[in-house]
């Protein structure tokens, strides 16, 4: 992999995002897998980078949430595009429920995160967006997964991650829970410290090295 | 409260009339009777490039000047603004007169685009979910498919092999009985041939002491003519190299009914250097054509539970491909050792040797690196099977090139069903 050499310019990426052009920003992600880029760089480097940024433009009022929408669009289907990149037929007897909390409507980071832990043969139960407690109580209870995976987007949403989280240990204290997501680039850390079995990863790249160290 | 918005909107007339002038999304328009255009803001110059009274197409500004005002309100409803080629969009618009001058002011009701974009993007976020189910599970069946093809093919390899096994066995079986009879005629052969020769030296004797001159010549006569000496001779050493051909025949026989073992397709307790040495006997010929230095070593009675046949075939393919890998004159070994709860039998060969990225693929089906026709890849694929699936052992490959190639399963003593 030579990814960590090369340096892209996002910028450019991101501007097709902004303008809503799928094929620009197909052609884009595609001209990098064939220079031999992992789905980790593009996901971390390309993707986040980009709709973190397109985020904060939205907080700066600068773009319409319509906007953001269709960034969003985009890159779900760019995820799908190079999906077939993800699928694995190595398997390990290991089981993740990925999923967002109630009212997070934000699935990008933890479909990245769900590709990640697919990668590394594991069996991934993906809950997605806007996942009720109780929905999730009964996926885990259902599933006996060795790890649960929850991304946060928007800091808005803590106090519902606690609720969540209140609840899941309560009901599965020796459940691991792994977070991260954009919400935590700005603290929410103390929320988090309160857990036992839990950890923040800030990245897929940790994520990575924690499953493949596990 | 309400009735104070009013006089509360003028106090920001300034301000309201700026933000309106560059706003996108409401309209305003000031025509004069006649239709000429007198203001037109940036939304409806969006709505309609190069904004003139042609643009209202429903209901027309013709329409509109000719209508009854109440209040000075001529039009209030929905207003389609666009030309006739393009696409109209329709605005919620009050359309006033005062004295000779038409305002035309309205917007687009965004409330049902806001909630049509939000349900847009949940769907959309269902879609893409749903599509990469789809794409895991065409994963998935394409992988069920591949095994699939490779099982039946397996299958169909495994019943040639029995095939084969029930042929040998027959054969075996068939010959087993005329065998017999020509090992039996041989020993009464012999018998025979021990009293005539018997006979025959009696009768040298007795005319070697009592007969005339004239008879000895004549006998003498017969026997040089007809090399009597040298027929008795050989016809003694005719009979000897028969039995040992027979007997050599009866082994054969013996080894490929048991390499063949169809009747053991159950565990059974054996002897592995003797079951080894019925496979050995399949492989002699290719041996001997490359005139293979070949060496076998094995402890005596070292029993093991085992399914024998299957056992056979992993140990022949193996050995079959070191026969194929060496040189004339090269070398190979079987060689059998025993630990406290396996045994680990060793094929080495001094052989080409093989890559690292073959050895990765020895034991993947359909994989061969010999011409195209000669080998069906399956051979190291179905050993692999016999070992680990069903003996529950361990296969270890080293190999380099040009060098040799050295395997070695290790299988358990006693294997579980």
């Amino acid at each position: 992999m030579n990814t960590t050499l090369k340096t892209y310019d996002t910028n450019e990426f991101q501007n097709y995002l902004l303008e809503g052009n799928y094929e620009k920003c197909s052609e884009y992600v595609n001209k990098i897998l064939k220079e031999d880029a992992d789905i980790k760089f593009i996901y971390d480097e390309i993707l986040k980078k980009s709709l973190y940024s397109i985020g904060e433009m939205w907080e700066a009022s600068k773009i319409t949430v319509a906007t953001e929408h269709l960034a969003s669009a985009i890159v779900e289907t760019i995820l799908n595009e190079v999906y077939f990149k993800v699928i694995t037929q190595s398997k390990v007897d290991k089981r993740v429920v990925v999923t967002c909390t109630e009212n997070e409507f934000h699935q990008i980071g933890i479909k990245m995160v769900s590709d990640i832990f697919q990668m590394n043969g594991w069996q991934v139960h993906f809950l997605g967006a806007n996942t009720s407690t109780d929905e999730l109580a009964q996926m885990i209870k259902k599933v006996n997964p060795d790890i649960l995976a929850i991304s946060l987007s928007i800091p808005f949403n803590l106090p519902t991650l606690e609720k969540t989280l209140d609840k899941i240990k309560s009901d599965f204290p020796d459940l691991f829970v792994l977070v991260g997501g954009q919400a935590f680039l700005h603290g929410g850390g103390e929320v988090l410290r309160k857990y036992k079995k839990l950890f923040y990863k800030p990245d897929l790249n940790e994520l990575d090295n924690f499953l493949k160290l596990n | 409260m309400q009735k104070d918005v009013p006089k509360l909107l003028i106090e920001w007339t300034d301000k309201l009339m700026s933000t309106f002038s560059e706003n996108n999304a409401f309209g305003i328009a000031i025509f004069s009777e006649l239709g000429h255009l007198l203001y037109v803001n940036s939304a409806m110059n969006k709505l309609c490039s190069n904004f003139d009274s042609t643009c209202l197409i429903n209901p027309t500004f013709e329409k509109l000047v000719v209508a009854e005002s109440y209040d000075s309100l001529l039009f209030s409803g929905f207003l389609t603004i666009g030309k006739m080629n393009t696409v109209n969009t329709s605005i919620e618009a009050k359309v006033y007169r005062d004295e000779d001058k038409i305002l035309i002011a309205g917007g687009i009701d965004v409330s049902d685009l806001i909630e049509h974009n939000k349900t847009m993007h949940l769907l959309n976020q269902k879609v893409t979910n749903l599509q990469r189910q789809l794409m895991q599970e065409k994963a998935e069946l394409e992988s069920t498919m591949k095994k699939l093809k490779e099982t039946q093919q397996m299958l169909i390899h495994s019943e040639k092999m029995n095939a084969l096994g029930h042929m040998i066995a027959g054969v075996a079986h068939e010959i087993n009985n005329p065998i017999a009879f020509v090992t039996n005629n041989l020993y009464q052969l012999e018998n025979n041939a021990t009293d005539f020769f018997d006979a025959y030296k009696e009768l040298e004797l007795e005319i070697e002491k009592n007969a005339t001159q004239e008879l000895k010549d004549f006998v003498g006569k017969i026997r040089d003519k007809n090399e009597l000496n040298y027929l008795t001779k050989d016809i003694s050493d005719i009979i000897n190299e028969s039995k040992s051909g027979v007997a050599r025949v009866k082994k054969i026989v013996e080894d490929l009914r048991k390499f063949s073992r169809l009747d053991e397709s159950e565990i059974k307790r054996i002897d592995l250097a003797e079951n080894t040495l019925s496979t050995l006997t399949i492989v002699k010929a290719e041996l001997g054509k490359k005139d293979i230095q070949f060496k076998f070593n094995a402890p005596d009675k070292l029993f093991i539970d085992c399914y024998p046949g299957q056992l056979n075939q992993a140990i022949l393919n193996v050995l079959v491909n070191a026969i194929q890998a060496v040189k004339n004159k090269g070398q190979i070994s079987l060689s059998i050792k025993e630990k406290e709860k396996s045994v680990c039998i060793i094929v080495e060969d001094n052989g080409c040797g093989m890559s690292q990225e073959n050895k990765a693929k020895i034991f993947d089906p359909f994989f061969t690196t010999k011409p195209v026709g000669s080998g069906t890849g399956l051979g190291l694929s179905i050993t692999y099977k016999i070992i680990h699936d069903l003996h529950k052992g361990q296969i270890e490959v080293e190999s380099v090139i040009d060098m040799g190639t050295v395997i070695k399963f290790i299988i358990p003593k006693e294997t579980s069903k």
